[in-house]
């Protein structure tokens, strides 16, 4: 079979001459305009742009000089759409359609820069030009993200021209599986899913368990759902073809016969980039019959998740495939030995998997030399929250939080001062101002009551009520419990209306100990790492801001001002102006005041909404 | 398992016993009259290890953790302690939010006595079904007819027919009867009729109604139509088995002329 004309590919000669034509066609042009076309940025209107762009570049005659890519993500979430000039790395964002004319005629043909699309530092107000040069980008280590911005995930040409599948074909031609293991094992990579167990041990163990019909299965576990993370999702949506190489390269070492990628049915767009970047793998020859004239042979089918959070656990994630509902049960077997149809199977992270074949091409001591003594390699992590930068960030591991929030996010939003961040999810913790110098890997973050989870990277101001965001995990969580197991199902919601009542003005003495007395046994007690781990966003927030949960249970106060019941709003006289701002907002007529005379607001009428509260430039409304 | 098992020594609460590598747990414990709490056990049923009332800590050397003992394979070496303040932590837990959940349910409430709970900390409710899965085990693995199956999730999970369907498989067999611990699923044969019907709280479901079949020869009630029409067919007997009981068969009397 041929596409286009081409041939399959059948040898690692074969490859390297493709990988070959394709750096020379990129070669040919001098330049090309890469969109990111992320979820974030099409949330923005990337497309539009994309296509204004197609439509210049048409009408001046330019497309065979100035090709345009309608990339992955690029992270830069917060200044999306962006549009990326290489290879000189021009940095456009926040742009428009109707910028498209500029950045060809003026940008790409005349060398000139559009001061006004240009990046601003928040406080200096310096404007940037090229991409490395934010700070956001040049404080990140981008092994496996990084050539996201070069790649149009529907042309496997851009990932072969960037070496895509070299690892592959050293995999398959230069070494045997136990080589590949060994390098795996050797370059100490760990789970990114979130539990961080060591790859090649999990691997190992896998190939070792025996098989009563030969079928030994290789996953992808992308049923990514932690609240605010999505670095799977830019992954398959950016470079879907790493996640595949890394399959193959597993599935060889292991043994794997079959593989899967389960995927969250709410990622329509990952789901359309990995069925194109599977379909040409096939035709193209990484995946299927004698995979590049090796005799291995092996191919991967995709299944989607039906939205259960806890389907990324990996039992219930192999119930589920197996047409089950989707519940965990016990791992006292594991899965590398009875897993999905109870044959041997490996389950690993969408991030694992693109890691690997960066580890076989550029070899376990040159991966390893990257990273911290347990934890080697570099991370994403989504950082959200109320910092300035937020976005997928790559870092190596062992980088410490300060550096992420305040050098790659840009510090806290509006200048407020920083209270917490959120690390891991529903299954992680909060970490404090006091630990902002802890050095992020697997066993760091594990020590001070949170996880690296997924990486989701959560950044909290001091407007935030860290009894509010125990209470909102456990509310989500309450949400996603399978409900099979008792602690889970009854103890996790209990805790959370134990919490609900302290936001409410309900908490009594007492409260905080029985909570800790329910996380004990719940952690003890619950069946799978859904409920077993749930304790921690509670007993890490008791750990660093227990003052907080006093004050909401003796004083009836909430310092964050975030729980309804226990604020009331006012107006202060020092600092009103009279410029009647707030009045119209708010739903309930309850505030009244002339130009330039004090208002008042009447307590009784107020429901506490914060609509007054967010216009008011002059801080002049009072929440206590 | 393997052919022949690999005899091992554990612990259990400090005295060894001697054992096969991979054996269950709980099996164990009540060989050797160690008491372990279920609720979700049933020794017929596969195991589920939803209810983890039968929690036990598992040690050796500096490892430990709290396990539960119905679904736990035993291996050389492992140190079982099944009453210390730890796996009675999960067991008060577990037990107070059933009786939270189920106030008015004899067994629950007998059953949290046993570790000093009277009354729950927290809000309670009115149900009766503790969501065991004992009655969907023993209709789909015994009965095989999988009239029943868990809904939702979470805290809105409950048993039901599968799908959410009005259509059911079901042949009023009342295995589902039998096996629940609460007696949440209620069966009644009156006038030749069976009704079964759950019943949770304020949410009773309207009966299911089975003719039932009386002996053509005797009149005895033999059981419902419906579940001897499933058993005629697959075990493979003659139509007309089911005509006459066991009893009139033995002693060979014949229907009377209809």
């Amino acid at each position: 079979m041929s596409v286009r004309g081409k041939p399959l590919i059948r040898s690692a000669e074969d490859l390297a001459r493709a990988q070959e034509k394709a750096r020379a066609a990129h070669g040919r042009v001098k330049q090309y305009i890469s969109v990111c076309g992320g979820t974030g940025c099409r949330g923005g209107g990337c497309l539009e742009v994309a296509d204004a762009l197609r439509t210049v570049i048409k009408d001046e005659g330019l497309e065979e000089e100035l090709p345009l890519r309608l990339t992955g993500c690029h992270g830069f979430c917060e200044q999306g759409p962006l549009v990326v000039l290489y290879p000189q790395k021009v940095f456009y964002q926040r742009v428009k359609p109707i910028h498209a004319k500029k950045i060809v005629k003026r940008t790409a043909v005349g060398g000139e820069i559009l001061e006004n699309l240009l990046y601003k530092m928040p406080d200096t107000k310096d404007k940037i030009t090229h991409e490395e040069d934010i700070p956001f980008y040049s404080r990140q280590q981008r092994l496996i993200f990084g050539s996201n911005g070069m790649i149009d995930p529907e042309n496997i040409e851009d990932y072969l021209a960037l070496d895509g599948y070299s690892g592959l074909a050293k995999a398959l031609t230069q070494m045997d599986p136990d080589q590949v293991l060994g390098e795996v094992t050797k370059a100490g990579l760990r789970g990114r899913g979130g539990g961080g167990f060591l790859t090649g041990r999990k691997w190992k163990s896998m190939k070792r368990a025996p098989s009563e019909d030969g079928r030994r299965f290789v996953i992808c576990n992308a049923d990514e759902g932690d609240p605010g993370a999505f670095m799977d999702r830019s992954i398959i949506e950016g470079n879907p073809h790493s996640v595949i190489e890394g399959m193959v390269i597993g599935a060889m070492a292991m043994g794997g016969t079959a593989g899967y990628v389960y995927i969250r049915r709410e990622y329509p767009l990952a789901l359309q980039t990995l069925s194109v970047a599977l379909r040409q793998a096939r035709e193209w020859g990484f995946l299927g019959e004698d995979i590049l004239g090796s005799g291995f042979s092996f191919d991967i089918g995709i299944n989607r998740g039906g939205g259960a959070f806890v389907c990324g656990e990996s039992t219930a994630l192999m119930a589920s495939m197996e047409g089950k509902v989707g519940e965990p049960r016990p791992k006292y077997v594991h899965t590398v030995e009875k897993g999905l149809w109870d044959r041997p199977t490996c389950l690993n992270n969408v991030e694992t998997w693109a890691n690997v074949p960066l580890i076989i091409n550029k070899g376990a001591d040159s991966y390893a030399s990257v990273g911290t003594e347990g934890s080697k390699g570099t991370k994403i992590f989504s950082l959200v929250g109320n910092v300035n930068n937020t976005g997928l960030i790559e870092v190596p591991m062992g980088i410490t939080l300060r550096e992420v929030i305040f050098d790659i996010g840009g510090g806290i939003m509006k200048g407020r001062s920083f209270k917490g961040v959120q690390t891991g999810g529903p299954s992680g913790g909060v970490i404090p101002e006091s630990l902002l110098d802890l050095e992020v890997d697997f066993d760091k973050l594990t020590e001070v009551g949170s996880m690296m989870g997924s990486g989701g990277m959560i950044v909290m101001d001091d407007r935030t009520c860290m009894v509010d965001v125990s209470r909102y995990f456990l509310d989500f969580l309450t949400e996603e419990s399978c409900g099979k197991c008792v602690p889970c199902r009854e103890g996790v919601r209990a805790m959370k209306e134990v919490i609900e009542g302290i936001c409410e003005g309900r908490g009594r003495e007492g409260d905080i100990e029985l909570l800790e007395e329910m996380c004990g046994a719940v952690e003890d007690g619950s069946l799978c790492g859904l409920g077993q781990s749930s304790v921690n966003p509670v007993l890490s927030s008791l750990k660093y801001f227990r003052e907080e949960w006093e004050t909401h249970i003796r004083d009836h106060k909430c310092p964050g001002g975030v729980c309804k019941e226990l604020i009331t709003y006012g107006i202060d006289a020092e600092k009103c102006t009279g410029c009647l701002a707030c009045i119209k907002p708010c739903p309930e007529d309850c505030i009244e005041g002339e130009r330039k005379k004090l208002h008042t607001l009447d307590a009784e009428k107020c429901i506490k909404c914060g609509a007054c509260y967010d216009v008011c430039k002059y801080d002049a409304i009072l929440r206590q | 398992m393997e052919a022949n098992p690999k005899p091992i020594t554990i612990q259990l609460n400090g005295k060894p016993v001697e054992t096969v590598d991979g054996r269950i747990l709980l099996d164990i414990c009540r060989e050797q009259g160690v008491h372990i709490p279920t609720l979700c056990h049933h020794e017929a049923l596969s195991a589920a290890g939803a209810c983890r009332l039968c929690a036990v800590e598992a040690k050796y050397k500096d490892w430990s953790k709290v396990v539960v003992s119905c679904i736990y394979p035993v291996w050389d070496g492992l140190e079982i302690e099944t009453d210390n303040d730890r796996v009675h932590a999960v067991r008060k837990l577990v037990l107070e939010m059933l009786l939270a959940r189920c106030p008015d349910v004899g067994l629950i409430q007998e059953m949290a006595r046993e570790y000093g709970i009277e009354k729950p900390r927290f809000p309670t409710s009115d149900k009766e079904c503790i969501l065991c899965t004992l009655c969907v085990r023993a209709c789909s693995e015994m009965v095989e007819v999988h009239a029943l199956s868990m809904q939702s999730r979470g805290a809105d999970k409950e048993v039901g027919l599968p799908y959410l369907s009005d259509e059911s498989t079901c042949i009023g067999c009342g295995a589902c009867v039998y096996v629940c611990p609460t007696e949440c699923i209620v069966m009644e044969d009156r006038d030749d009729v069976r009704r079964i019907w759950h019943r949770d709280g304020d949410r009773i479901t309207s009966p299911r109604e089975f003719e039932l079949q009386r002996c053509k020869t005797c009149g005895t009630l033999m059981g419902p139509k419906k579940q001897l029409r499933y058993i005629t067919d697959k075990v493979g007997l003659e139509k007309d088995f089911y005509d006459i009981c066991n009893g009139c068969r033995v002693t060979g009397k014949k229907p009377a002329a209809s």
